[in-house]
Order: C-alpha cells, then sequence, then structure tokens
C-alpha cells in the first residue's frame, strides 16, 4: 500500500497520455549533467542537496546575527553586504550559469523539513489558493519594502527579512503537505521559476518508453515504503506535483532532485536545452497546465520584466526628482504614497497599456491564432492563447536584473571578504579570518557597463526570438505579423532599461518633507 | 550524526549565541570622548563626486574652547553596501580646534563620514558624519 503522503487525486493511477492529448514531444537528452565525473556524482549523492542547504543555513545564521549584532553601518554588515550584493548577483549568475540552485540549496526548506519531524503536515493547500497570485503579491510587497525601507542600507531588517522567510515557511508548510510555500507563496521562488526558463539546463526524463512502462510513478508520488511498515514514503517524489513524463521546463521545478532519486530506473537526467525555449511552447504540461491560460503567471511575468526597470531606476538620479514631483501634485510628504502612486504606476498602468496595445495590434495584424492540430504538440485540439506573448518579456526582464544585480555584484565583489572578516570579529571576539584589509571593492562602474548593455542585448534578442517562434507555432504563415508588435514592445523595454542603466547611480533614500 | 541533527544543532547553537548576547549591538571601537563637539562643512556645497574638502572644527562642550593636537582619521561610506570605504586623515589648521581632510566621493548618492581619532590628552573619539545627497558632477 502506498502511504497517503500526496493528494489523493494523485494516487490513481495516472495515464501517460490520452489519445486526445497525444504523446508528449520527444525531445533528445545529448547530454546529463548527472553522469559527470564530479557534479553528478555529487548531484546523485541522497544527501546532496541536504548537504548544499546546511551550508546555505550556516550563511544564514551568520547573515541574521550579524545583521542584529554587527554594526548598524550597511557597507560593514554581512547582513547588508552578502544578501543584497552578493547572494542577489549570485543568485541571477547562477540561473543564467546553471539552473535554479537557490532553490536546491535553500535554507528555509531545510528548517522545514526539521520542523516536519516535531509535527508531520496533514492537510492539503487549498484549492483556491492554488495560483500565484499570492505569490504576486508577496514579490510585490517585497520589491516595494526594499524601496520604502530602504532594506539595503538596514542590516537588523535585513536580518529580520531573511527570519521572517523561514517563519512563513514555516508556518505554511508545518501544516499543509507538499510544498505549498515553494509552489505558490515565496517570493524568491517566483522570481526563480521565472528566471530558470531562461536557464541552460533541465531535469526530463532521458526515454519516455522508460516512463510508459512504468506504474509507481515515484517521481511524483515517491517511492513506496518498506514491507511491513507504514508512514511516509523512503524518498518523496516531487512535492511541486511535477510529473516528469509530462514536465515542460523549469516553471515550478526547485530542482530538489526528489525526482532523480525516486525513480527506480534512473530515467530522469539534468540535460542541456535551449534557454527559453519553454516559453514558446503553448501545450500542456505537468504542474502548470497550458502557459498561455495562466493569468497569474502572465502577470508574475509582467512584474518580473517590469519591476527589474523600476528597480534599476530606483537607484538613478532622476527617479528623486519624479518622487518629489509627484509628492508635490498628490499634496503628500509620505514617500509610502509616492512610492505606491510609482510602483502602480510602474508595474500595472504602463505595463497595461503596452501590453493591450501589442495584442489589438496582434489581432489587427494577424487575427486570431490557429486551431492546433499537430500531435506533436500535445494539444489536440487546442488554440493558443495570444496572452502568451507576455512570456516572450521574460528573456529582456532576465538581461536587465542581470545588468543591475551583476553591476552590484561586479563593483562590489571583494568587499566580502573584509566585511567577513569584520563579521568574525564581531561575533567571535578574535580575527579568526585575519584582520580586515579594505582594498578595491571590484571593478570601476565605468568598466562594467559594457557588460550591463551585453546582457540587455542578449536578453533582447531572446525576447524577439521566443515571441517569433510563439507566432509561427500559433500563427503559421501570419507569424511575422503576430509578433512584430511584441518585438516592437521589447525594443521599447530594452531603449528604456538602457537609458536607466546608463544613469549615474545614486544610492539614497528620500526624505519628502523638506518640498513643502 | 545525521544531516538533520547537525543542523538541528546548529540552531540550537545560534539562539544560545543570540540569546546569551542578549541582542545587543557590540560596538567595536573605544570609549568616546562625549563632551567633544564636532561640526563639519563640506566644499564644495552642495557635494558632488570627485575631489572634496572636509573640514572639522574640535571645541569642548560648554566652554566652546577649541581642541587641538587631535590626530583625526576619516572615512567615508556609501549607505549602499557594497562599494569600497574612502580614508583620509585630516591635518591640523593654522587656527586651533580647526582640521582638514581630503576625500574624493566616488560614486553618488548617501555618504556617511566616520571621524575617528585621539585627542591631544588621550582620549579616544569617534564620530559619525552624514553626507546625504552627493551628486553626480555630470
Amino acid at each position: 500500500m502506498r502511504a497517503d503522503s500526496v493528494p489523493v487525486s494523485a494516487r490513481v493511477s495516472l495515464p501517460l497520455y490520452s489519445p486526445r492529448r497525444g504523446p508528449p514531444r520527444a525531445r533528445d537528452v545529448s547530454s546529463d549533467v548527472l553522469r559527470w565525473p564530479l557534479v553528478g556524482r555529487f548531484l546523485r549523492w541522497r544527501h546532496a542537496r541536504t548537504a548544499l542547504q546546511v551550508v546555505s543555513l550556516i550563511a544564514a545564521v551568520v547573515v541574521v546575527l550579524h545583521g542584529f549584532l554587527g554594526p548598524d553601518l550597511a557597507p560593514k554588515n554581512l547582513a547588508t553586504v552578502a544578501v543584497w550584493v552578493h547572494y542577489r548577483g549570485l543568485l541571477v549568475v547562477g540561473l543564467l550559469a546553471f539552473g535554479n540552485l537557490f532553490c536546491t540549496a535553500c535554507p528555509f526548506v531545510l528548517v522545514r523539513d526539521l520542523a516536519r519531524r516535531l509535527r508531520a503536515p496533514t492537510r492539503h493547500w487549498p484549492a483556491w489558493l492554488r495560483t500565484k497570485w499570492l505569490g504576486l503579491a508577496l514579490l510585490v510587497a517585497v520589491l516595494f519594502a526594499y524601496e520604502l525601507l530602504d532594506l539595503w542600507a538596514h542590516p537588523a531588517w535585513t536580518a529580520l527579512l531573511v527570519m521572517g522567510y523561514f517563519a512563513v515557511a514555516i508556518v505554511v508548510d508545518v501544516p499543509f503537505k507538499g510544498a505549498a510555500f515553494c509552489k505558490y507563496l515565496c517570493p524568491v521562488g517566483q522570481y526563480n521559476f521565472l528566471a530558470s526558463t531562461l536557464s541552460p539546463l533541465e531535469l526530463r526524463v532521458k526515454s519516455q518508453a522508460v516512463c510508459e512502462g512504468c506504474v509507481t510513478h515515484d517521481c511524483l508520488l515517491g517511492t513506496a515504503p518498506r514491507v511491513g511498515g507504514g508512514g511516509p514514503p523512503r524518498q518523496r517524489g516531487c512535492e511541486l506535483g511535477l510529473f516528469l513524463p509530462r514536465k515542460v521546463g523549469n516553471l515550478d521545478c526547485t530542482l530538489c532532485l526528489d525526482c532523480v532519486h525516486a525513480c527506480p530506473h534512473d530515467n530522469i537526467a539534468l540535460a542541456p536545452r535551449v534557454p527559453g525555449d519553454e516559453l514558446a511552447d503553448s501545450g500542456r504540461r505537468s504542474g502548470v497546465g497550458r502557459l498561455g491560460r495562466r493569468r497569474d503567471l502572465a502577470a508574475l511575468a509582467v512584474v518580473f520584466t517590469f519591476g527589474a526597470l523600476l528597480n534599476a531606476f530606483a537607484m538613478t538620479g532622476p527617479v528623486y526628482g519624479l518622487e518629489r514631483w509627484l509628492g508635490h501634485v498628490a499634496g503628500t510628504s509620505r514617500e509610502g504614497v509616492v512610492l505606491a502612486l510609482i510602483f502602480i504606476f510602474a508595474l500595472l498602468i504602463v505595463p497595461g497599456v503596452l501590453l493591450g496595445l501589442a495584442t489589438i495590434a496582434t489581432r489587427a495584424l494577424a487575427g486570431q491564432p490557429r486551431e492546433l492540430s499537430d500531435p506533436s504538440a500535445r494539444a489536440v485540439p487546442a488554440v493558443p492563447s495570444v496572452m502568451q506573448f507576455v512570456f516572450s518579456l521574460l528573456p529582456l526582464g532576465f538581461g536587465i536584473w542581470l545588468g543591475h544585480y551583476g553591476f552590484h555584484l561586479l563593483t562590489g565583489a571583494f568587499t566580502l571578504l573584509p566585511v567577513s572578516q569584520s563579521a568574525a570579529l564581531d561575533l567571535l571576539g578574535w580575527p579568526v579570518l585575519g584582520w580586515p584589509r579594505w582594498g578595491s571593492a571590484g571593478l570601476k562602474p565605468g568598466t562594467v557597463y559594457p557588460v550591463q548593455i551585453g546582457f540587455l542585448l542578449v536578453g533582447l534578442i531572446g525576447s524577439c526570438a521566443v515571441a517569433y517562434r510563439f507566432a509561427v507555432s500559433a500563427y503559421g504563415q501570419r507569424a511575422f505579423r503576430a509578433a512584430i508588435p511584441w518585438i516592437v514592445l521589447s525594443v521599447l523595454v530594452a531603449v528604456t532599461a538602457a537609458w536607466v542603466l546608463s544613469q549615474p547611480m545614486e544610492m539614497r533614500a528620500v526624505t519628502l518633507g523638506s518640498f513643502r | 550524526m545525521t544531516m538533520g541533527g547537525a543542523a538541528s544543532v546548529l540552531l540550537a547553537l545560534s539562539y544560545c549565541v543570540a540569546s546569551g548576547t542578549g541582542c545587543r549591538r557590540l560596538q567595536r571601537q573605544g570609549g568616546e570622548a562625549k563632551d567633544v563637539r564636532l561640526t563639519w562643512s563640506i566644499a564644495p556645497d552642495p557635494p558632488a563626486t570627485g575631489p572634496a574638502e572636509v573640514r572639522l572644527a574640535l571645541s569642548q562642550s560648554g566652554t566652546e574652547a577649541p581642541l587641538a593636537g587631535a590626530r583625526l582619521r576619516v572615512e567615508g561610506n556609501m549607505s549602499h553596501p557594497g562599494m569600497a570605504p574612502i580614508f583620509a586623515t585630516a591635518g591640523e589648521q593654522a587656527q586651533p580646534g580647526r582640521y582638514q581632510a581630503s576625500l574624493t566621493f566616488t560614486m553618488a548618492g548617501d555618504w556617511f563620514l566616520l571621524v575617528t581619532g585621539e585627542l591631544a590628552d588621550g582620549r579616544h573619539l569617534a564620530r559619525r558624519v552624514d553626507v546625504p545627497a552627493v551628486r553626480s558632477r555630470r
């Protein structure tokens, strides 16, 4: 008997595919990182994830301690330096070069797992909350709090934010089964899921034929408990509900490797792929459904892209004049109100107008998408949605995040050493890492600008390619006419981003009281 | 010990350290001469990126008597992490109690200066001076 560790509906024997849906599209696995000599061997180790999580947990504990106990000076405190400079930069670089590494090494999930040993979850996450809307709201809240509270300048508040993440992960995931926190709530997770659609690696099955012969579906349900015992599976399956034979891309994949360890046929590979390829796929995918029908995911993609612009713009000179002007027009000196107006404008009004115009233009130029009749597309019959064009913005959005976070990482990379030395001195009372020596922080800002523009250009090319690729599958011979409004939109966003990145950075808080 | 057990111990240890220290903020700098008044000005004003002159004046609170003979160091930091600090030594001027340091602000934004040093009578001095809104020259 299989343990009741997953929703009841998932325990019903699942068809691999139905005649109506058609077989999954075959994709070759040209290489498998899990077979590489050192890295692959490590990742195949059952405790690989735990090992990475312990390292992350240690780092998080040190960050929190120094945030509360160290100097209240952002450039000299590990909480602010490690989180807002190095973590953010390494996060996006890791996503670009490998995949969702932070989720692999997530310390919040480790603590949650420990808490579950004390109290096992018994409930299922409510069906009406199984969307990304809450995660979207939390992501916007974090971005807003970052600007309003100048989190980058406050070590204690940064430490509090980290502790808040731990608390929410425990509060949500201890009562509820699966990984509801990861899939529906975690702002960092939602960001990582979207960015990982541009990652070069993906967990997928090696052979569909092997999956067709599998009746236990361990990748999703976990392996059976030991003979004679009850209780949870010996190896859990995917807590985010991704069934590997029908999984497409990296959305909702935390790279936890549970499926790899659970699969009794060793049929899962960490395989290279074309970054962004999944964004043009309009077929149904496990755990997500049809991308073009997911308004919540589309809204997340909008926040991801326009939020990148806003986050970068908020650190430039012109934003302070804009805030003073808005405060004057709105008749308020409260920064929260002014910031809220900027957020509404940048994340709601501007995208709404631009995306609406692009949609109207596509319909006017190319009409409606065609009904897909190609069985290999896994959607028979199905009509792609124009809304899926929104996801073509993700490569450009990721390019902007790379440009911004990459700037801070490249110009401040070397500060981690003296700040760590200071933290050791502060926390332990003796220079276990040596006396802090300040030299160059990193690259000069002027030398980083070409790198930023490079990220932007690659992102723009990716967005144009995804838009056109989707248009080909959805519009056939009308592809160019369908895609051109979205390509123009991407160019417009890219030009705006280039202007923002060219502005002299002015990293400061704003007090509006002086203008009246 | 399993991985999970190690993590549990680590969490418990962290809690003990945080509790034991009473969540107080550690002070790395020594006792301050609290009865010393520090006034300052900066040129150019408003401050901008590039070279800047920071003028400091030390006097005794209450009597306003200038305090000469201090050895002062100025460390400039941005409020945003990830920037290298800038350092300068403040030289004493002809007028007693007046000191001047030359700094180069490397980026626009909010800065703060840490003025540290020793007074002629051996007492330590440590003050923070906020220099907000350093503008870009271009």
